[in-house]
């Protein structure tokens, strides 16, 4: 059995520097990624980050994930599985780590949970036909394989994610008929996204819904009607999309899986992507020796991520009596705080004190 | 100029006339034409490279087929144009890939035998047998 | 109209246009972005310090007077969002960020595009390059398009044609 100061689960932005900070302060580290590469949702994102031009934007989520993962690989603090899958936790602290034909125990004196989001699904007749896909697959198939699964692209979802994946999927030489999206505009993509596609000739059709996808064994044309301010279908808008594989971005939700087992509080708050966790401003959830950083604690994206993780691991460290930087860690705090002042981010921190206020009323 | 730019010009017109009338679609699919038809394979990319990576020869549902060593099975099948990978237990209906990273179960198929193989995140390797899933699999 | 799906509308442009007497002395550097996002590269970008942003969240603001020209903002900018403008006797020039390939050839002909993607002109590639510091750090190249003059406002993209 292994016994570490910090068991860290998930290898993405979060995850990484929750590993770096607690490594660097002097606490031994396992961090655990069921994929074979460190860099959760970075190493598909080819795109170009905002952010701090002194804490990496403008270099791109594989940039971002290649220097992360070095430098964790070269810390010898840490231990990483990789490859490896937590798939459980009993409730007397031992995390079980499943490697091919055997399991790994952990037992670690604090955790940081980092696992990322994963898909929500909605309904249409059909969706389950072979060329439905998952946003994130579809980007893991032709960023990380160099596979295209199709021809003509239908993209249903005008985040953030599906406006990317439509330019991704032009960059890699894919024809995107269309974006579409039900509200009555543009599902929190950022302008200057959305803008990126529409020059490049694709329409984000808004108002628009998906209604079923038929073919013969697989999507062969996938059938879209308008709707009204009420969402109401309206009889004489369908149009039909010649398409091979339809691809959805209608959001993320935390992969707080393993919290539920554990029996952590979690609160259903949509603007944070569903059922979240409570957490402090340092990650802290009701169990005092387990942290939740990144998009499993309310989906946000890769710099709060690696804020949080920074924040989570000097904790954890300055809770086992390694001696830790406050200033910097305030610091940190201050930053993320700054990060997500503007405008955009109103919904995650209206969504955060939500979360807060929760507590208190508990 | 020549005459065919003239009537992709005055095709344009109209469909831009379109986009003022908020029907974008129609002058997208002027444009679109040009494309180039994309294959399977990514070539070139602007910002990633794919280095070539060994042949392996596997087969599937008997067929032989190939694709790259190390490279998760689902993705050498959709390569190959495959885009059923096992049928639901009780309707049998078609199921492909979705999620890609092991979380879903679209993808379980038979492989050298062993049902229940999640072939989006399993390596392919040199003379696999891989086959549709139609059933729920034994337990040997 | 930008708040619905992106796409800035005359009044938005109007706020980050330069003059058209500047645009008529040298190449100068425009951003369409009108969001409040936390962003920051293009301020630190410039050599000459042209662009300024009050905190890490608000709209940029590009002095064009200052600007120089030199593009290293459009290289830098992640949304693709900063463009340079010229125009020069009979002939107009935009230069912007082409994150595709193959590239095109210098003296090629191709689609000029607007905002919604459609073809506006025909335009010439006058020059494809890339600026050494920051094409390392981005892998971005810059594409210098020549279209008429009252167009430098309007493309904003392009397309190859297929070769026959
Ligand atoms: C298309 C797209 C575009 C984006 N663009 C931007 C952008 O421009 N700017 C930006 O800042 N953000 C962007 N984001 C968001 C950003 O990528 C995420 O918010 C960020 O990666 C979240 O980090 P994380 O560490 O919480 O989770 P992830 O990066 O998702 O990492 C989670 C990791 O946990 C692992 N894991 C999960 N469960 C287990 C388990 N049981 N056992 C072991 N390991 C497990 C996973 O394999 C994964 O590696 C984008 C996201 C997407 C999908
Ligand atoms: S073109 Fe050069 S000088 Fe002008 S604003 Fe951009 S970086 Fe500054
Ligand atoms: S770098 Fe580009 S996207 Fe970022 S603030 Fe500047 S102009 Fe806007
Ligand atoms: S595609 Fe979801 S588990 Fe393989």
């Amino acid at each position: 059995m292994k016994e570490p100061d910090v068991l860290v689960v998930g290898g993405g932005p979060a995850g990484m520097n929750a590993a770096l900070a607690a490594a660097e302060s002097g606490a031994s580290v396992v961090l655990v990624d069921r994929f074979a590469k460190l860099g959760g949702q970075l190493v598909k994102q080819t795109h170009k980050f905002f952010g701090w031009a002194d804490r990496g934007a403008g270099a791109r989520g594989i940039e971002l994930a290649q220097k992360w993962s070095h430098a964790v690989l070269a810390q010898p603090q840490v231990e990483t599985y990789l490859g490896k899958e937590m798939i459980g936790a009993y409730r007397d602290g031992i995390w079980l780590v499943a490697d091919q034909e055997k399991y790994i125990k952990i037992k670690p004196k604090r955790t940081v949970i980092a696992t990322g989001a994963s898909e929500k699904m909605i309904l249409f007749e059909n969706n389950d036909l072979p060329g439905v896909y998952g946003a994130g697959a579809v980007q893991t198939l032709m960023n990380s394989y160099g596979i295209l699964p199709g021809e003509h692209y239908l993209i249903v979802g005008s985040g953030n994610v599906g406006v990317i994946v439509a330019y991704q999927l032009l960059q890699a030489g894919a024809v995107v008929r269309a974006v579409i999206d039900v509200l009555p505009r543009l599902g929190g993509a950022y302008w200057v996204h959305a803008a990126k596609i529409q020059r490049a000739g694709i329409p984000i059709l808004l108002q628009r819904t998906i209604t079923g996808v038929y073919g013969n064994q697989k999507v062969e044309r996938a059938e879209t009607v308008g709707v009204d301010d009420k969402f109401r279908l309206i009889p004489g808008t369908e149009r039909t999309f010649r398409v091979d594989v339809v691809c959805l971005a209608v959001g993320l939700t935390p992969l707080s899986d393993l919290l539920f087992e554990l029996g952590i509080q979690e609160y259903y708050i949509p603007e944070l992507g569903g059922f979240v966790p409570w957490h402090d401003q340092t990650g802290r959830t009701n169990r005092k020796d387990l942290f939740v950083v990144g998009d499993v604690s309310g989906i946000e994206e890769a710099t709060t991520a690696s804020l949080q993780g920074r924040i989570a691991g000097l904790t954890a460290a300055s809770d086992l009596g390694y001696a830790v930087d406050e200033q910097m860690r305030r610091r940190l705090i201050e930053a993320l705080a700054e990060f997500r002042c503007s405008t955009l981010s109103q919904n995650v921190c209206s969504g955060l004190d939500r979360l807060a206020g929760k507590e208190a009323s508990q | 100029m020549k005459k065919e730019w003239h009537v992709y010009l005055a095709c344009d017109k109209i469909a831009r006339l379109l986009v003022s009338l908020e029907m974008n679609l129609v002058c997208f699919q002027t444009l679109e034409r040009r494309w180039p038809t994309p294959l399977r394979r990514i070539k070139i990319h602007p910002i990633l490279t794919f280095p070539p990576k060994p042949k392996v020869q596997f087969f599937f549902e008997g067929e032989q087929m190939e694709g790259a060593e190390g490279e998760p099975i689902a993705a050498a099948l959709v390569a190959n144009g495959i885009s059923t990978f096992r049928e639901s237990v009780d309707l049998h209906r078609p199921r492909g890939f979705f999620c890609a990273i092991g979380n879903c179960s679209s993808c379980l198929m038979v492989v050298d035998d062993v049902p229940n193989v999640r072939t989006c995140i399993v390596p392919l390797h040199q003379g696999m047998r891989v086959q549709v899933q139609r059933d729920k699999g034994v337990l040997k | 109209m930008i708040d619905i799906d992106g796409v800035p509308t005359e009044r938005d442009l109007k706020n980050s246009a330069p003059s058209e007497d500047r645009i008529r002395r040298k190449p100068v550097a425009l951003h369409e972005c009108y969001q409040d996002i936390p962003c920051d590269p293009c301020v630190y970008s410039c050599p000459v310090n042209a662009i300024t942003m009050k905190t890490l969240i608000s709209i940029p603001e590009i002095n064009h007077e200052k600007c120089t020209g030199c593009s290293a903002c459009v290289a830098a900018c992640p949304g693709i969002a900063i463009f340079m403008v010229e125009k020069k006797d009979e002939d107009g020039f935009v230069t912007l960020a082409y994150e595709f390939v193959p590239l095109p050839a210098v003296g090629e002909l191709v689609d000029g595009l607007d905002r919604r993607g459609c073809i506006v002109c025909e335009a010439s590639v006058s020059r494809v390059f890339s600026l050494p510091g920051i094409e390392k750090k981005t892998k971005t190249t810059l594409v210098r398009l020549r279209v008429p003059p009252e167009k430098v406002m309007e493309v904003r993209f392009f397309r190859r044609r297929v070769q026959a």
